[in-house]
């Protein structure tokens, strides 16, 4: 079977399958079968609201309408037989009042006919001693008069069976009867003695007044049961004088059958039956006409067979007059009986009325309620499930609604139509993502649009990012210096064409090695220190232009000049970019240039020693006076041999330097040590311009490491300089102090400012303040160029402070070796 | 103590051979001079100096050379010599005085105070000789 809910239809099935359920064990079974049935609906996950709805009202619904009647079957059963009961009973109290009630108004009735004028005619006739019936007319008037009385009476009284007047004797004076539905009146010679009769003795004995009641049972004639079968009752009552003379009686036979029948056909219906049985037990009426009259016709049936209980009525100690009886099983019937003691005077005049409803019956009638019940119950479950669908749906269409737009709405289309208008929650949320897919939207637009500029700014960028890299590709593959880069662990990364040309490799030769590869031993040796001590050696290589030797793939030496600066990898790391310079011919050109230099200023040197040794030895007066005017010319040729000598060697010096041939012979000394000694050893310079050196501030133990003898240099041109621009008999002063870290050499002279415009130029080469003067002063124009160059090859600085008034001084600034 | 009286000069350059022998004997001392290292060791022995200035640069045999050649007299091998060279840089210096010399004067010199200079260093002789 397929477990598809096609909306409705699958309700309908159920419904319609429902409405053969007839009872609540059906109904049971039923629901169980539909469980297994359709368990798979009950996968309520799968279903939605509307569905989900509906399937928990009906069930809903049917297990409390199942519960409920089950209940009610149960705890009403038993009332129903109670009240069942109690109906019962009281039909057949009423049936006893009907029939005590004939019984009463038959007693009137025969009262009433002995009191009327004929009979009191009579009576009073045979007082008058007319024993014999002589005075015919006047009796037989009479007696007509009484005959159309009971004609009239049995004319009124359909049950009337035969009035008749008996005298004292028996004999019948008069006898009204019907007969085949005819009312007639017996002439005198069909008329009877009765005198025979135990009831004519029995009435004529009887009081004024009273009333004989007879034994209700068939009728008969002349000893013979009459056929048709008629149940009669016969009422008398005596005709007696005031003297208490009796005259005869007057009796009514009453069909008490006839009676019975239409007490039964005014109460009882189909489904319950009547019985009356008589003061034997034998049926008067029961629904089955075999079993009448027991007695009479001799079968034999009683009603304390039928029904044993009844039996206890009939025993006369038992006062009781009415019993109830439940039924036993469900096939047997609740029964209720009553005694009515019709004879006042005699205790054993009664009958009995009885009144049955089957079981079935009763349950019956309660059955069809249950099963109406059931009907429309299922009827309304139904009505109401279709409902709950359609409310559920409502309901959730517009949520419904709601999920189609987000989704639609995901999925990039419009949003629809949201049922934004509603008042209630689904509006609030209709609203609220109307709201947020508007913003969404917004946000979407503004996104995109944010996208496209990015994209053009991507573009944009890109094209000028590529413009760059061209740019930048173009120079390092047309720059003539080599631009190599190598990463934290010295591996090349890149090597443009420059290099290739200088070095004879290529580049994919070189990718991913060691760049020591392009050294030569000792260089290779001072590149691992670099690399194993970066921190301490990277200060020093960093963007500092540095000459090496490079080896060519042939095993040549290359001379190089290296700028190294630093870059920050994609990977983290620092990798290295250098620019090497082929610096072959400078490097040629330079010792050519040196060389020229350091021959020329060697070939200067030579013959000038020879003149200036001549000269101080003439100007010394070692060979004898000379005359003034030839001793002033010497004077002049002295001065400016000693002017060239000096000339001379501060550009052998600055030769050296440039060159870098200047060695340093590092030592540490004690400075304070070191500055009394200069003083002492430039003591010439204070002598020949007539001032005073003199230490001024002292600092005991500082050390520092320097070429002592260049330090020496240093000092004796600052010391020089000092003295030759200080005035005369003036101090020049020399302190040690600490300043900034470093160890200061100050050395101070009080004469006048140097001039501001030449303050920026005064450690250039060649640069004398006036030029004129610094001839009359001595001095090459070397001297602080040599001198900072000394002082920054220590590691120090060299620089100055000049005041017009306050003097100039000239600082050295020295690394300190502390302890 | 023994005095400086006798000096013998080799230096290639005649004209600082001129001065250096006009300088230490207008201070009243006896020069020899020589104008190369063969010819100083033709004379050395015959002259028998107190001291020895030696040029350092000179064509054909230079100074240590000389030095070395000078050593093998007997009669002068004792004889203290000082260089003279143009020469400054330190470790040339620190060189030359491992070759075993009294001490050096670095050209240019003033020959007013050469004399006096060659005095003092030959005063220091004992000490070197102690040291050795």
């Amino acid at each position: 079977m397929t477990c598809e809910w096609s909306n409705e239809t699958g309700l309908l099935r159920i419904l319609s399958e429902y409405s053969i359920v007839t009872s609540t064990e059906n109904l049971y079974h039923y629901l169980k079968h539909l469980i297994s049935r359709y368990s798979c609906f009950l996968k309520i996950s799968n279903l939605g609201i509307a569905k989900k709805t509906t399937l928990f009202s009906i069930l809903f619904v049917v297990v409390t309408a199942s519960a409920a009647v089950i209940i009610i079957y149960n705890t009403t059963n038993a009332e129903l037989m109670k009240y069942a009961l109690r109906n019962l009973s009281h039909e057949v109290a009423n049936k006893g009042v009907d029939i005590s009630g004939k019984i009463d108004a038959l007693q009137k009735e025969v009262r009433f006919l002995i009191d009327t004028q004929p009979i009191q005619s009579i009576i009073g006739m045979r007082k008058d001693g007319r024993k014999s019936y002589t005075g015919k007319s006047t009796d037989q008037q009479w007696r007509r008069r009484l005959e159309r009385i009971f004609l009239s009476r049995l004319q009124a009284n359909i049950n009337y069976l035969q009035i008749r007047y008996i005298d004292v004797l028996g004999e019948e004076l008069i006898r009204v009867e019907r007969k085949q539905g005819k009312i007639y009146s017996v002439p005198s010679s069909d008329l009877q003695n009765k005198s025979g009769r135990p009831y004519t003795k029995e009435i004529t004995k009887l009081q004024k007044g009273a009333v004989y009641l007879s034994n209700i049972n068939l009728n008969r004639e002349h000893g013979h049961i009459v056929e048709p079968h008629v149940v009669v009752l016969r009422v008398a009552t005596p005709v007696v004088d005031n003297k208490g003379t009796a005259f005869g009686f007057v009796i009514i036979n009453v069909d008490f059958g006839r009676q019975l029948e239409r007490i039964k056909q005014k109460y009882v219906g189909d489904s319950r039956f009547l019985y009356v049985a008589d003061n034997q037990g034998s049926y008067l009426l029961h629904p089955d006409p075999k079993k009448l009259y027991g007695s009479d016709l001799g079968s034999g049936y009683r009603i304390q067979e039928e029904f044993p209980r009844v039996s206890t009525l009939y025993l006369p100690q038992n006062e009781a007059l009415s019993l109830t009886a439940l039924p036993q099983e469900t096939n047997s019937m609740a029964t209720a009986f009553t005694k009515i003691i019709y004879g006042s005077t005699k205790p054993d005049q009664f009958i009995i009325i009885g009144l049955a409803e089957p079981y079935t019956h009763i349950v019956l009638a309660w059955g069809a309620m249950l099963e109406n019940s059931i009907i429309w119950s299922l009827v309304l479950i139904f009505f109401s499930g279709l409902f709950a669908f359609r409310f559920s749906a409502l309901l959730v269409k517009p949520l419904e609604q709601v999920t189609q737009s987000v989704d639609s709405f995901l999925h990039g289309g419009s949003t629809g139509s949201l049922p934004v208008s509603r008042k209630d929650e689904i509006g609030i949320l209709a609203r609220a993502f109307r709201s947020l897919m508007d913003r969404v939207a917004m946000n979407q637009d503004k996104l995109s649009e944010l996208n496209l500029n990015l994209e053009k700014q991507v573009d944009e960028r890109t094209s000028r990012l590529k413009e760059a890299e061209t740019y930048q590709r173009t120079i390092l593959e047309t720059v003539a210096d080599a631009i190599i880069t190598i990463d934290s662990s010295s591996l090349i990364r890149t090597f443009n064409q420059a290099a290739e040309k200088i070095f004879g490799y290529k580049a994919v030769e070189l990718i991913g090695k060691n760049v020591s590869i392009l050294l030569p031993k000792p260089e290779q040796k001072k590149h691992e220190e670099y690399t194993a001590n970066s921190n301490l050696y990277q200060s020093r290589i960093i963007n500092e232009v540095r000459d090496l030797e490079g080896r060519h793939k042939n095993g040549s030496m290359i001379p190089l000049e290296l700028t190294v600066s630093r870059l920050q990898m994609s990977d983290g790391h620092y990798g290295f970019v250098g620019v090497l310079r082929d610096i072959t011919e400078r490097k040629r050109i330079e010792n050519l240039k040196n060389e020229f230099v350091s021959t020329v200023s060697h070939e200067l040197r030579t013959p000038l020693t020879s003149i200036r040794g001549a000269l101080r030895l003439l100007v010394g007066g070692k060979l004898g006076e000379l005359p003034e005017e030839a001793n002033n010319m010497l004077e002049i040729a002295n001065n400016n041999s000693e002017r060239l000598m000096l000339l001379i060697n501060d550009i052998l010096d600055i030769q050296k330097i440039e060159a870098h041939q200047m060695v340093f012979n590092l030592q540490e000394i004690n400075v304070m040590s070191f500055l009394e000694k200069a003083v002492t050893d430039n003591v010439g310079y204070s002598k020949e311009h007539g001032v005073d050196f003199r230490i001024v501030q002292r600092l005991d133990d500082v050390r520092v490491s320097v070429d002592p003898d260049r330090l020496m240099q240093i000092l004796s041109n600052l010391m020089s300089n000092a003295a030759r621009y200080s005035p005369k008999d003036k101090m020049v002063e020399i302190s040690l102090t600490r300043h900034n870290g470093m160890v200061r050499i100050s050395v101070t002279n009080f004469g006048p400012e140097i001039p501001k415009d030449f303050q920026p130029m005064l450690f250039d080469k060649f640069t004398q303040a006036v030029s004129e003067e610094a001839r009359q002063k001595g001095g090459t124009g070397l001297g602080l160029s040599i001198s900072k160059a000394l002082v920054e090859k220590m590691g120090g600085l060299i620089s100055f402070v000049s005041k017009e008034g306050i003097g100039t001084t000239f600082y050295i600034d020295l690394p300190e070796i502390s302890g | 103590m023994v005095e400086l009286k006798k000096i013998l000069c080799i230096e290639d350059n005649l004209d600082i051979q001129t001065v250096i022998k006009v300088a230490l004997i207008s201070n009243g001392l006896t020069v020899q001079t020589c104008s190369t290292g063969v010819e100083a060791l033709e004379v050395a022995v015959p002259f028998g100096p107190d001291l020895i200035l030696l040029d350092v640069l000179m064509p054909e045999m230079d100074g240590p050379t000389t030095l070395k050649a000078l050593r093998e007299f007997s009669e002068i091998k004792d004889t203290p010599v000082i260089f003279m060279t143009a020469l400054a840089q330190p470790s040339e210096i620190a060189q030359l005085k491992e070759l075993g010399v009294l001490d050096i004067i670095t050209k240019p010199f003033d020959p007013m105070s050469l004399a006096d200079q060659i005095n003092i260093m030959w005063m220091g002789r004992d000490d070197l000789r102690m040291v050795k």
